[in-house]
């Protein structure tokens, strides 16, 4: 910790960066997200495996744009996003200073092509229990599976923190904002949810980097993430592509090679 | 107890076109019993609704001292004013009002008025215009200076001229530079310019301004140069409304609802307000 | 003010038998991790071991989804229509003493003033049963907006877990009749003094002098700053007891349709957002900024009482952790 906290303290020192967004000691023992603005907040910074929440939701938001080189702690979750904004052309290559710690030793990357190839050697373990769950689900017959999300998507309530946690959806205008037509029904009821999770899975479908912040963000413990991971799943599958790993767009649902099957055009 | 979001049925009795996407609704209740116990002042506004699109609000653009009927004026913007656009003469729509708090008109018997409009910024003042031209004896001189960006942008044409042709009002018209045709007899430059030329006397004067923020903005420092104080200028306040009685949260400014303390408001009082406009 | 008293074991009884008179029994359920009030069959279907539930039990008398009327044609003419009342009453029970209050905030704003007819119509057949808090924790701060953990405002009964047997306080008249319907369970009891049965919450900061040290809040020049970490995801406000702005939104099919009530937040950008695309709350800060302030100023010039209750839930439920005593501590010591 001692070394991150000097180090980010000589990049203000030396005005590298005039912003870090980092983590702070949150409650229960997780990190929560904290920026610093100068060298004297640094003692507060910390990172650890409890530090989960993904802090590249932040490097889109207009308010940012006051500072002029803006530094960030980043966990996997944190640098497959910025590898999926980057095949997205939402950031580029020497936008931030990008920093992770890995067995107490702080790594900063010189460039985006070096996140890449650490997050290829660095790609976290699949999660066992969740790995079990889609088991369960995969298990379940159509019509179970359409009772299941019925039930806990009529809970939602509309509040869109799934959306806005999420650092890849980033749209200024939100399919669900449109009212001219109105795509998506916007009471929290019944058909207009399920319309809502459906768009919203299939808009990250071959997107998504399993962060899981739609679900930590859920105050409904609705468990969303699942719908995400089930098409990554079935595009890595189908696709060979993993979204939060190239810098160069691979998107499955919007590129067209000349070998793609054809046999479901009769 | 009523139930307050249940709308009057009304019907379209009349549609003027007054000018590219801006239209004028004559309103008639369609069940007289609602008409007879209907009343409203000036400065007050309602919210129209199309059923299965929305609600939008709108002032009541007409004078209470007209019975039968009550007038709105729109522009098309969005869902809603795109759908009240498509009704047709004898069309039914939805009403809720009146709402909202009005021009205090007692109290400006005796004295001058001087209303600044701009562009679509008219229609809300209309109301209170036609009403004390109603009541014209109970006021001294009445000036209007109204201003749009072209002759064709120009709303209320039919009754500019109505005005023009009266020796108790003193009308100017004018349009931005630009805007004028070959044969526009009017004047041509921006709204605070022109109100500078004209330069009307604030004593005992009333002023009541309303139009494209970016015109309030550079009228009331022309007003204050002529001598006018924060308490005798008025204006009407827009803001995104949707249940109009004070309590959806959307117009309001700090502890101020413009729908239930406004839209009606004097300049000293929007001073005191959290500086969010 | 009645008294009465009832054995721990007579409670399941008594609750039991409000839900087989076709009462609609809402109490704190436990989902995953979190406990949200829902419709119970069963008294053992009641949550334990829990400080707080993850949103408040205003959908009872302010829900979700509300039809304000429904409207058909027929034979070329529009036929608008009320909704009917509720059938049964609704019971709520654990109510804590924040959301007590909370409930009271409520009445006033929506009864007040243009009272509102939907509102009226639930709340005035649902009961509302308290429960004095044993514990709090750190995200609890009642006492520092003047409310107690056994404080019985807004409420109908409220129960106090004693050493044996639950002391339960009679409110009002709709608790008295409610209690006087299932009279079997109670026993008679004398008036006693609750605070050692009652959690000791710190107080964070002073409520008296909450209006007036942010009362020039508005120019505050770190507004930006401590806003920050928030992404504008509204869950604060949808888990608030006194969160009350809604969107109006139609819903149509070929033969007539509805217009609703929605829950809104004020932490979204759509939110202020002109037909013409002005937006006087551009930023967050400035949607944060109104939320803090709404909930600690706007609302006590409006109706003499702070809205904020001091439950805690938009710190517990904020993603990024955002903290509302931290930031209410952070204005006061400017």
């Amino acid at each position: 910790m001692s070394e991150l906290i000097s180090k980010v303290g000589q990049y203000f020192d030396s005005q590298i960066i005039d912003l870090f967004i980092g983590y702070t000691q949150g409650n229960n023992g997780f990190g929560k997200p904290a920026f610093f603005t100068n060298k004297e907040q640094l003692n507060k910074l910390t990172f650890n495996e409890q530090c989960i929440v993904n802090l590249a939701v932040y490097l889109r938001k207009p308010e940012l744009k006051k500072y002029s080189k803006i530094g960030i702690l980043a966990n996997v979750g944190t640098l497959r996003a910025i590898l999926q904004l980057t095949a997205e052309n939402q950031i580029k290559d020497g936008q931030y200073l990008i920093l992770t710690v890995k067995d107490n030793k702080v790594i900063e990357f010189v460039n985006l092509k070096a996140i890449e190839e650490w997050v290829s050697n660095n790609m976290p373990e699949p999660n066992p229990e969740r790995i079990a769950k889609m088991k369960e689900f995969e298990a379940l017959t159509q019509e179970e599976r359409w009772a299941f999300w019925t039930q806990e998507l009529a809970s939602c309530v509309r509040c869109y923190a799934c959306r806005a946690a999420c650092p890849l959806c980033y749209c200024e205008q939100c399919v669900v904002e449109c009212n001219q037509p109105q795509w998506v029904g916007v009471p929290a009821t019944g058909l207009g949810n399920l319309e809502w999770h459906i768009v919203r899975a299939m808009h990250l479908a071959g997107r998504c980097i399993g962060c899981g912040e739609c679900e930590a963000a859920c105050p409904m413990e609705i468990p969303i993430g699942f719908l995400t991971q089930k098409l990554n799943m079935e595009i890595a599958k189908k696709f060979g592509q993993i979204p939060g790993t190239k810098l160069e767009p691979d998107y499955a649902l919007s590129t067209f090679k000349v070998d793609d099957k054809e046999n479901f055009i009769r | 107890m009523e139930n307050m979001y249940l709308p009057y049925r009304m019907f379209i009795e009349k549609i003027t076109e007054e000018a590219p996407l801006v239209r004028t609704y004559r309103l008639k209740f369609k069940n007289p019993q609602d008409e007879e116990k209907f009343s409203f002042k000036a400065g007050q506004f309602g919210e129209y609704s199309v059923f299965g699109e929305g609600e939008s609000t709108f002032c009541i653009a007409s004078s209470p001292t007209r019975k039968g009927y009550i007038e709105c004026t729109f522009r098309v913007a969005g869902r809603v004013t795109k759908a009240l656009a498509n009704c047709e003469e004898g069309d039914e729509i939805g009403f809720r009002g009146p709402y909202g708090n009005t021009f205090p008109i007692d109290d400006w018997k005796g004295k001058n008025l001087l209303f600044i409009a701009g562009g679509i910024g008219l229609p809300p003042l209309r109301c209170v215009i036609w009403n004390c031209l109603d009541l014209r004896e109970n006021f001294n001189d009445i000036t209007i200076l109204y201003g749009a960006r072209s002759v064709q942008d120009l709303v209320y044409k039919h009754e500019l001229e109505e005005w023009n042709n009266r020796s108790d009002v003193n009308l100017i018209t004018t349009v931005d530079p630009g805007g004028e045709t070959p044969d526009w007899k009017g004047k041509v430059g921006f709204v605070p310019t022109i109100l500078k030329e004209a330069s009307p006397k604030s004593e005992n004067t009333i002023a009541a301004v309303c139009g494209p923020p970016i015109m309030i903005k550079l009228t009331l420092p022309v007003l204050f140069e002529l001598g006018f104080n924060e308490e005798n200028i008025f204006t009407t306040l827009e803001n995104r409304m949707k249940c109009g009685i004070g309590k959806c949260g959307h117009c309001a400014v700090g502890p101020y609802y413009v729908c239930k303390d406004g839209p009606v408001i004097t300049y000293k009082e929007l001073q005191s307000l959290p500086q969010e406009y | 003010m009645e008294y009465r008293k009832i054995k721990i074991d007579k409670l399941s009884n008594f609750i039991n038998a409000i839900i087989a008179k076709n009462k609609k029994l809402l109490a704190p359920k436990q989902k995953k991790e979190k406990v949200f009030f829902a419709e119970i069959k069963s008294f053992d279907e009641i949550a334990k071991n829990y400080i707080q539930t993850a949103f408040s039990a205003k959908s009872a008398v302010f829900p979700k989804c509300e039809e304000l009327f429904s409207y058909e044609k027929i034979n070329g003419e529009t036929v608008l229509k009320n909704p009917p009342p509720p059938e049964n009453d609704t019971v709520v029970f654990g109510v804590r003493p924040c959301d007590g209050a909370a409930f009271d905030y409520l009445a006033t704003f929506f009864l007040k003033e243009n009272p509102d007819f939907h509102f009226k119509q639930r709340y005035d057949k649902t009961i509302l049963i308290g429960i004095t808090c044993e514990s709090g924790d750190e995200f609890c701060f009642c006492t520092s907006v003047g409310i107690s953990p056994s404080d019985t405002r807004g409420l109908d009964i409220m129960l106090t877990k004693l050493e044996n047997e639950y002391y339960v306080e009679i409110i009002t008249d709709k608790g008295s009749k409610l209690i006087q319907e299932f009279s079997e369970y109670f026993e008679n009891a004398e008036k006693i003094d609750k605070t050692k049965y009652t959690a000791n919450i710190p107080e964070y900061f002073n409520n008296k002098l909450v209006r007036e040290k942010l009362s020039d809040a508005f120019a505050w020049e770190k507004w930006d700053e401590s806003s920050l970490p928030c992404f504008g995801c509204g869950t604060c406000a949808f888990s608030c007891p006194t969160c009350t702005c809604f969107d109006i939104q139609d819903e149509a099919n070929p033969y007539g349709g509805s217009r609703l009530r929605l829950w809104d937040t004020c932490a979204i950008g759509l939110f202020t957002k002109h037909a013409s695309g002005h937006n006087p709350r551009e930023k967050q800060s400035e949607r944060w900024r109104n939320r803090v302030l709404h909930k600690f100023l706007y609302t006590d010039e409006q109706f003499g009482t702070l809205s904020c209750v001091g439950c805690g839930r938009c710190s517990r439920n904020c993603p990024a952790s955002l903290s509302i005593i931290d930031q209410v501590k952070a204005i006061m010591e400017v």
